[in-house]
């Protein structure tokens, strides 16, 4: 009896299960379930032209082990989000620092800093395209006229330069956004801390390392976790820049997937590679949340 | 004190640079869109085709009447369900709201092919609601959570007080709770709004047509910078941003707020 009264809701309870209804029905039958199905598909060959549905079991995912494709977009994803990631926090932190005074013209900055993180990805990457074109672009006359380089650099068509150019376009759409966020941690530590440091007469090196770092890592994990995380499931920057190419070199795991779901049309292969990139950014974001946890222990 | 201690040297030339590099494109796209390449004069005409064009008026209303249908639905269902958990003495309330923040966090491409398959099964595939049950449901988690924050910080005592008036529950909701939310309310609309606006993979897969095509995949679908789309493709994706734009110049100070509210309180 202790234990039925246990499970059984309180008025309060009843009402509340029923107002959140509507948006728990929805997000069962919208993201809970195609989550559970995308598992389901991936054991299976599923190839929509052909209208074939057979059971395999695991051998999706005994192709993907010796599929080079799948491990040369897994590489390009480690490169691209180790990069970009790495750029973004440290021209963020550093946009943040710079910013973190009194200043004038406040209203101008964070207009001009909301433009990136506010346009259609869509919108940067074919801006980004016009402007790093081979024979029309703006980047390349700029640099052949200040004699960087001398001859046209294909950017976009280079396998040593399109993953860069992928890259470039991810920092400049999202450290703005890393920025305001570490500007926001930044705000955050008390001005006594670094007035109590100059009487000690710390220089500004050591106030950096010993204040403003561990105070502000909380924030920096968070940042860092949003956006790893997405970076291994990023999508349409590759897309409408490069398409994955030249010769497969800025094909990212979502886009592998996009592929072969959609023009292979290839449903269960496409489903696997979708579920490795679900377990990645699952797996990113409990090392992510672990350590979180394990420095705000720490700093208690 | 003067000089601050953290005072860097060159700062304004540092912020001159930051300006440019982050509006510089905008500029660019507006130049490109307004140039004439062959008289090198200040031209509208891209601006006159493109709002001409039938396509483009439909792309451009699909994309408003997605975002925003989205939105409003997203938003009143989070309402609701933010107010059942920080108004109602309930348990997991707090394990509740973790686990949406987690869904929010689920990529895109994982549940792209399922409800593919039945949409396509169903015979939604290439309408505007196909695109309209993504968005509003992937929108819910994050507008759940930031709202249930919001709530938080109304007191509990003024609904109390109401009750003891003998106000019904609903009064108290709307005359007492939603004044008080209505900045809240906002700063969620704003971010769920644009995330909409923006959106492309649900879309690049759903659509077929114009007539369901968003803004963003009707842009993708340029070829790349040759000289004679250049003033279409540039033009489309100013009228893109001017939306955005607007938002940035009247409601900068609410997202900054909203976007950095999540990451560093906690």
């Amino acid at each position: 009896m202790n234990f039925l009264k246990k499970i059984s809701l309180t008025s309060d309870e009843k009402r509340a299960a029923l107002l959140m209804a509507p948006a728990i029905i929805l997000i069962f039958f919208v993201a809970i379930i195609p989550i559970i199905n995308i598992f389901y598909l991936s054991l299976f060959r599923k190839v929509l032209i052909f209208d074939i549905t057979k059971f395999i079991g695991f051998d999706n995912y005994r192709h993907l082990l010796v599929d080079q494709r799948f491990w040369n977009s897994f590489l390009n994803n480690v490169n691209y989000s180790f990069f970009s990631v790495a750029i973004e926090l440290v021209l963020g932190l550093t946009i943040a620092l710079i910013l973190n005074q009194s200043f004038k013209a406040r209203w101008l900055i964070r207009t001009a800093i909301l433009i990136p993180w506010i346009l259609p990805t869509v919108i940067a990457s074919k801006f980004w395209n016009i402007i790093l074109d081979p024979q029309y672009g703006v980047a390349n006359k700029i640099l052949l006229n200040l004699h960087i380089i001398h001859t046209n650099i294909n950017w976009l068509g280079d396998p040593f330069w399109a993953m860069k150019c992928a890259i470039l376009v991810d920092v400049w759409k999202y450290t703005p956004f890393l920025s305001l966020l570490l500007l926001g941690g930044l705000q955050l530590i008390p001005k006594e801390l670094y007035e109590a440091a100059i009487l000690d007469g710390t220089n500004k090196l050591q106030s950096f390392k010993n204040i403003t770092l561990p105070l502000l890592m909380p924030t920096m994990l968070v940042a860092l976790l949003f956006r790893t995380m997405d970076s291994f499931s990023a999508f349409s920057v590759v897309y409408v820049l490069t398409n994955g190419g030249p010769a497969d070199s800025t094909e990212l795991m979502s886009l592998y997937s996009f592929k072969t779901l959609f023009q292979s049309l290839q449903f269960g292969y496409g489903a696997a590679i979708s579920v490795v990139i679900f377990l990645c950014v699952l797996l990113i974001s409990i090392v992510y949340l672990y350590s979180f946890s394990y420095k705000t222990k720490d700093v208690n | 004190m003067k000089t601050r201690f953290n005072e860097i040297k060159g700062r304004p030339f540092y912020i001159f640079l930051l300006v440019a590099w982050c509006a510089g494109p905008l500029i660019l796209l507006l130049f490109y869109s307004l140039s004439d390449i062959n008289s090198g004069y200040i031209d509208f005409k891209n601006y006159v085709n493109l709002l001409k064009d039938e396509n483009f008026r439909t792309v451009m209303s699909n994309s408003l009447i997605v975002s925003t249908v989205s939105t409003f639905l997203s938003l009143s269902l989070a309402t609701i369900s933010a107010y059942a958990i920080t108004r109602k003495s309930i348990r997991f309330g707090q394990a509740a709201l973790f686990l949406f923040l987690a869904i929010s966090m689920f990529p895109s491409i994982a549940t792209l092919s399922p409800l593919y398959l039945i949409f396509r099964e169903v015979g939604l595939r290439d309408t505007l609601i196909s695109l309209i049950i993504p968005y509003t449901v992937f929108s819910l988690p994050i507008a759940i959570w930031m709202l249930s924050g919001y709530f938080k910080q109304i007191p509990k005592e003024l609904e109390l007080s109401a009750k003891m008036d003998g106000c019904s529950g609903f009064t108290i909701f709307w005359k007492i709770l939603f004044p008080l939310l209505k900045s809240g309310l906002a700063t969620t609309a704003i971010l769920v709004f644009v995330t909409n606006w923006n959106e492309f993979i649900y879309a690049v897969a759903f659509t077929t047509t114009n007539l369901s095509r968003t803004l963003p995949i009707y842009i993708s679908k340029f070829p790349t910078a040759t000289d004679n789309v250049i003033g279409q493709l540039t033009a489309s994706s100013v009228i893109g941003a001017i939306p955005l734009i607007l938002i940035i110049l009247f409601f900068q100070k609410r997202i900054v707020a909203g976007l950095t509210s999540g990451a560093v309180k906690e």
